[in-house]
């Protein structure tokens, strides 16, 4: 594909590629550069483009995009100092907070907390957590890039020490 | 409502509510994760994304977007084509005004501006024993080195350019 036709698909899928960023980030200014650079990165891997699949494709790197951004935000969210989840008390230095609070519970426990997660986290917790796959093996059983189930799995665990604390502080 | 289904795939109830802009951060994260691999998920969402659906971006993208390819390519393929192009057209001219006969004949009078380097070499090791080399042994006269033999030659060929010339 040349210059010239690349033009034609920018013109042709720029309003759904911007509607996609902008219903998955929520936000006018990313949204608009997020399209961007989607469209950035579909010219430098045009050939690797199905024929007939263009709009498909595209949606498919701008839900990448936004992803990578949103996954950004909430880390940088998540991980900001004073936060619930990691204001844990007694952490030994190197730990983390969350693991700790895993080890600390039960095995039944942790297998019903586990259980009772919602999709998109309990499969791939319940491969690496409770069947000790590793996250090779977990990506593969359940069909997710690996990267992706080793965010879902480090996400269910913040889920799951947020929850004990939470009920915790219930019971104080 | 469940924005997944058990199966692992995004519900119809969590598309329509990604479409109305109805999802929190975690559940836009946790779709956009999914879309990004999910093929069945990406044509059921694209399906949805109808002429009437859509939302024109605030700015053309189109331009910003084709202003950056244009330049990247020009910076790559043409960039070089191009600097080719100029180094030809500059020896050409260099050629065809004389410039090149001119440093030919100014070349002794240049050679006299140019500052004068000194060069330490380093202090004479004794000579090693080394064994006995085939083919004809390498004259050198006496107090000449490799700079006053390179400067011996460009010296000839100066003149042998002046001579062409007269």
């Amino acid at each position: 594909m040349n210059a010239l036709e690349f033009d034609r698909l920018v013109q042709k899928y720029q309003s759904l590629v911007y509607t996609i960023c902008r219903q998955l980030v929520a936000d006018e200014g990313y949204a608009q550069d997020l399209t961007q650079e989607t469209f950035l990165s579909a010219w430098r891997s045009m050939d690797r483009c199905p024929a007939g699949y263009e709009k498909q494709w595209l949606a498919r790197i701008a839900s990448n995009k936004a992803k990578d951004y949103l996954r950004s935000a909430w880390a940088r969210r998540v991980n900001t100092p004073g936060d619930d989840v990691l204001a844990l008390e007694g952490a030994p230095p190197g730990s983390e907070p969350e693991a700790q609070v895993l080890e600390a519970l039960g095995e039944e426990e942790l297998t019903q907390r586990i259980l009772a997660l919602r999709e998109p986290y309990k499969t791939p917790c319940r491969l690496m957590l409770l069947e000790q796959h590793t996250a090779a093996e977990a990506a593969r059983l359940c069909g997710r890039p690996q990267k992706t189930v080793e965010a879902q799995v480090f996400r269910a665990k913040k889920m799951l020490a947020a929850q004990l604390s939470a009920a915790g502080k219930e019971g104080f | 409502m469940e924005l997944f289904r058990e199966d692992g795939c995004l519900s119809d109830e969590g598309l329509y509510a990604l479409t109305a802009g109805q999802l929190d951060e975690l559940g836009r994260l946790e779709a956009a994760e999914h879309l990004a691999y999910c093929d069945k998920c990406t044509d059921r969402y694209t399906a949805l994304l109808t002429a009437d659906a859509l939302t024109d971006p605030p700015r053309d993208v189109r331009r910003t977007v084709m202003s950056t390819i244009w330049v990247r390519l020009m910076q790559s393929t043409y960039g070089r084509a191009a600097v080719a192009g100029v180094t030809a057209v500059l020896a050409l001219t260099m050629w065809r005004t004389g410039a090149l006969t001119f440093v030919t004949d100014h070349g002794s009078d240049l050679q006299a501006l140019l500052p004068t380097v000194q060069v330490t070499l380093p202090e004479k090791q004794p000579p090693k024993i080394l064994p006995e080399k085939l083919g004809r042994p390498v004259t050198s006269r006496p107090g000449e080195n490799i700079y006053t033999r390179v400067s011996s030659v460009l010296e000839s060929l100066l003149n042998a350019a002046e001579n062409i010339k007269s």
